[in-house]
């Protein structure tokens, strides 16, 4: 038994930073992610007889938490996709022509180092279901017919809500991008007004 | 399109997939806590749970009520209870027969100090009856169950009768003076013989461990005699019916009745009229079958104490036989938990929503509880009792998406647009508090339209539906009895009539609010019937009181409503808590 505990706690002192940030990528409340924090574990350690002990534990831990953490997120939130892609005619091709400066946007956002903070924080202005299904697609890298299973949603709502969090996410990265750049320049612009002074002294 | 955003996925996960956010050890033992219990209400095999834990409590209180309690079938007697003839001996079963079943000593008898002269007897036979006697062995009870004892039908000569009471305790230690009729018995008189019975049972007294009789059926002594001989035979005195002594070999001569009597002698005349009220008196315990076998000391076994002084004695009847009826009073919490499902097929969203936001509630059971229990240890239980189903109505807080599309120029940049400017009037007036709406900025596609969304969060609510009935069970139990610790499983079904209704529902045309059932007036099942099934745990801590525990399944047979597309059941089980009193 004590050994147990002593495993248990091994394994929570390993793990538990990265669960946390997990859950802290799926929701914005930092208390709501410590109490999806606890709950997983509490599940881990309780059905810890479930992992078959071959493949990835970190793997299976991860995959514990979110699940831990989309049921909380819908028992507790009513993690609601109500407009359909078809329902609001709110469809892809819609924007496909629209703006010609994609790739050199891209380009841009590209060149810029973001911080993981700084990421973290846009992810967590998203909408709910923006940020839950943006996390599994693009993060967790599952598929829209895993998505829409698991959140019980369509897939073309699946792919909607990613794309409208894609657009959200690449509006806000081009909007920190040109405030880098233009702060940047800002400083450029001090140095090189500092310079001469010190080159007359 | 979508391809050409993939560098977003890139950007985020590169940055975020091992990201760390470091945490607090105080998380740490709350989590320990949670897991412990929640991993010992988890019935595993091979780890220490919760139902391992009341296992071994009620082992332990059975084992414990074992060592304290002497058997089942052991009584005390008070000095009102009263030895009763059988009224049918026919149709009685052969008690030797079920004590050997059973492996128990059938009975021990306590003798009261009522009558003095049973004291001074004891002392007599230097039996101490008071005392409490060794549990026999089972087996030993089964090989007493087999013995014979010849009674009754062994008439003795009475010239004979000296000869045995010189070696043996004769009849007159055991009567009481007052007894002995004045009138020579008319079988005495017709015959000049004793019954054998008395003699030999008194002749047993000296044995102080305990004998089972079949007093039912009789044998005799030495069936190797011939049937010439046995007329013969019948006026020896036993001991003297063996191959030695044949008959052919000594010759025997009837005494007369004068001779026999002697009534010179004041001994041989008590003795006489003793014997003939014996006589008499065997005779109607041939025909009264014990009730139960005598596991006691010989003199509570002897026949003739039996028949003389019954108000000391009394044989064991079984509780539950004697304590047919039990009426108790009881609570128990009731864990009760909603069963939706949709009789309408229309309705299949909402009862699927409905099941997201409904929980499981506590209610209670009370109520007086009236126990039958019969000799099969078949029975049934009735009674009436108040009994609240319900359920927890909970829902957080819900974000409502209203799409909209709004023609607005000039193109380009961003527009919100808000549904609601003020307050939303409507769910104020349903009883759901909203708290904001949140704008859904929309980039302006094109030049004549803007597609988008306002989202308004409503507050979370909770509330209780609660269901109350009056009950009136009829179950059938079977009762497997200990020395005071029973167990009686149930089965049977329970008709509720509804006193009180307080419910809430999804509101039919907006699934994500609340409101009261009257908002459109569902009709109420007045009676409606439920399945219960439950073992009971009965602690009988005193000869007329017990304490009952036990589990309770419930099942309501039909919705709760009638004719409303919205089906509701609940099933519920409860910890029953009660004091019976035996009547």
């Amino acid at each position: 038994m004590k050994r147990q505990a002593k495993a248990q706690k091994e394994l929570y002192q390993r793990y538990a930073p990265l669960m946390r940030a997990i859950c802290m990528r799926y929701t914005h409340d930092f208390q709501e992610a410590e109490d999806m924090v606890q709950e997983g574990f509490i599940k881990v350690f309780t059905k810890i007889d479930q992992y078959a002990g071959t493949g990835n534990f970190e793997g299976w831990l991860k995959k514990v938490f979110i699940n831990t953490t989309i049921n909380h997120i819908k028992k507790n939130k009513n993690l609601l996709f109500h407009y359909d892609i078809s329902e609001v005619h709110y469809t892809e091709d819609a924007v496909t022509e629209s703006n010609e400066d994609y790739f050199s946007t891209k380009t841009n956002i590209l060149d810029v180092d973001f911080s993981e903070e700084e990421i973290l924080k846009i992810i967590n202005k998203l909408p709910d279901g923006y940020r839950v299904v943006f996390n599994l697609y693009a993060v967790e890298q599952m598929n829209h017919k895993e998505i829409s299973d698991m959140l019980n949603i369509s897939i073309s709502t699946s792919k909607s809500q990613l794309f409208r969090a894609r657009k959200t996410i690449q509006k806000c990265l081009i909007e920190l991008a040109e405030m880098k750049v233009e702060h940047r320049r800002q400083r450029e612009d001090k140095q090189r007004k500092k310079s001469p002074l010190r080159l007359i002294v | 399109m979508a391809d050409e955003l993939n560098y977003i996925d890139k950007i985020v996960r590169d940055k975020v997939a091992n990201h760390a956010v470091e945490s607090s050890l105080n998380n740490w033992a709350h989590i320990q806590r949670a897991a412990f219990w929640k991993n010992f209400f988890t019935f595993r095999i091979f780890s220490v749970n919760a139902y391992y834990a009341v296992a071994i409590v009620m082992i332990g209180i059975g084992s414990l009520s074992y060592f304290i309690e002497p058997a089942s079938n052991v009584a005390q007697f008070n000095q009102n209870d009263q030895l009763v003839a059988e009224t049918n001996p026919s149709v009685e079963l052969n008690p030797n027969n079920e004590a050997a079943n059973r492996n128990t000593p059938i009975a021990q008898i306590e003798l009261t100090s009522k009558s003095p002269i049973i004291d001074s007897k004891a002392k007599d036979y230097q039996i101490d009856y008071k005392a409490e006697l060794a549990k026999p062995n089972p087996s030993d009870i089964a090989k007493l169950s087999k013995i014979e004892i010849p009674s009754s039908t062994e008439p003795i000569a009475l010239d004979r009768k000296t000869e045995i009471q010189n070696k043996n305790a004769s009849l007159t230690d055991v009567v009481h003076p007052d007894e002995i009729s004045e009138t020579p018995s008319p079988k005495l008189e017709k015959e000049g013989h004793a019954d054998a019975a008395s003699l030999i049972a008194s002749n047993v007294t000296e044995e102080k461990t305990g004998v089972l009789v079949d007093v039912e059926s009789p044998t005799i002594v030495d069936e190797k005699l011939d049937s010439e001989n046995q007329e013969e035979a019948s006026l020896l005195p036993v001991d003297f019916i063996s191959e030695e002594n044949t008959i052919e070999e000594e010759e025997t001569i009837e005494p007369s009745l004068e001779e026999n009597l002697a009534p010179e002698s004041p001994a041989n005349l008590e003795d006489a009229f003793v014997l003939a009220e014996q006589a008499s008196l065997i005779g109607d315990l041939n025909y009264m079958p014990l009730r139960s076998l005598v596991y006691s000391n010989s003199m509570a076994f002897d026949p003739a104490y039996r028949l003389l002084y019954s108000d000391t004695f009394d044989y064991y009847v079984p509780p539950a036989e004697r304590y047919l009826w039990r009426l108790g009073v009881f609570y128990a919490p009731i864990y009760s938990t909603p069963q939706n499902y949709a009789s309408n097929p229309e309705v299949v969203d909402v009862i699927r929503q409905k099941e997201k936001i409904e929980k499981p509630a506590m209610t209670f059971s009370t109520g007086v509880s009236l126990q039958y229990q019969g000799r099969k240890r078949i029975g049934f239980q009735t009674g009436v009792g108040v009994t609240q189903l319900g359920d927890l109505f909970s829902r957080g807080e819900y974000s409502d998406i209203t799409p909209y599309s709004y023609p607005k120029y000039p193109e380009g940049g961003y527009n919100e647009i808000d549904t609601i400017l003020f307050f939303n009037l409507d769910s104020l007036l349903q009883g759901v508090e909203y708290i904001d709406t949140i704008f859904d900025p929309q980039w302006v596609e094109d030049n004549t339209m803007i597609e988008g969304a306002d989202t308004t969060k409503y507050k979370g609510a909770k509330v209780q539906n609660r269901f109350t009935y009056i009950e009136v069970p009829f179950l059938f139990s079977y009762n497997i009895p200990g020395p005071r610790l029973s167990y009686t499983l149930k089965l049977g079904m329970a008709a509720g009539f509804l006193i009180q209704a307080d419910g809430k529902k999804l509101n039919t045309e907006n699934e994500f609010e609340i409101v009261d059932f009257e908002y459109d007036s569902p009709k109420y099942r007045k009676v409606n019937y439920s399945v219960l099934a439950g073992v009971d745990f009965n602690y009988r801590f005193h000869q007329r009181f017990s304490f009952t525990t036990g589990f309770m399944y419930r099942r309501n047979l039909f919705d709760v409503y009638e004719n409303y597309p919205y089906g509701l059941k609940y099933t519920s089980t409860q910890v029953t808590f009660g004091i019976q009193y035996y009547l």
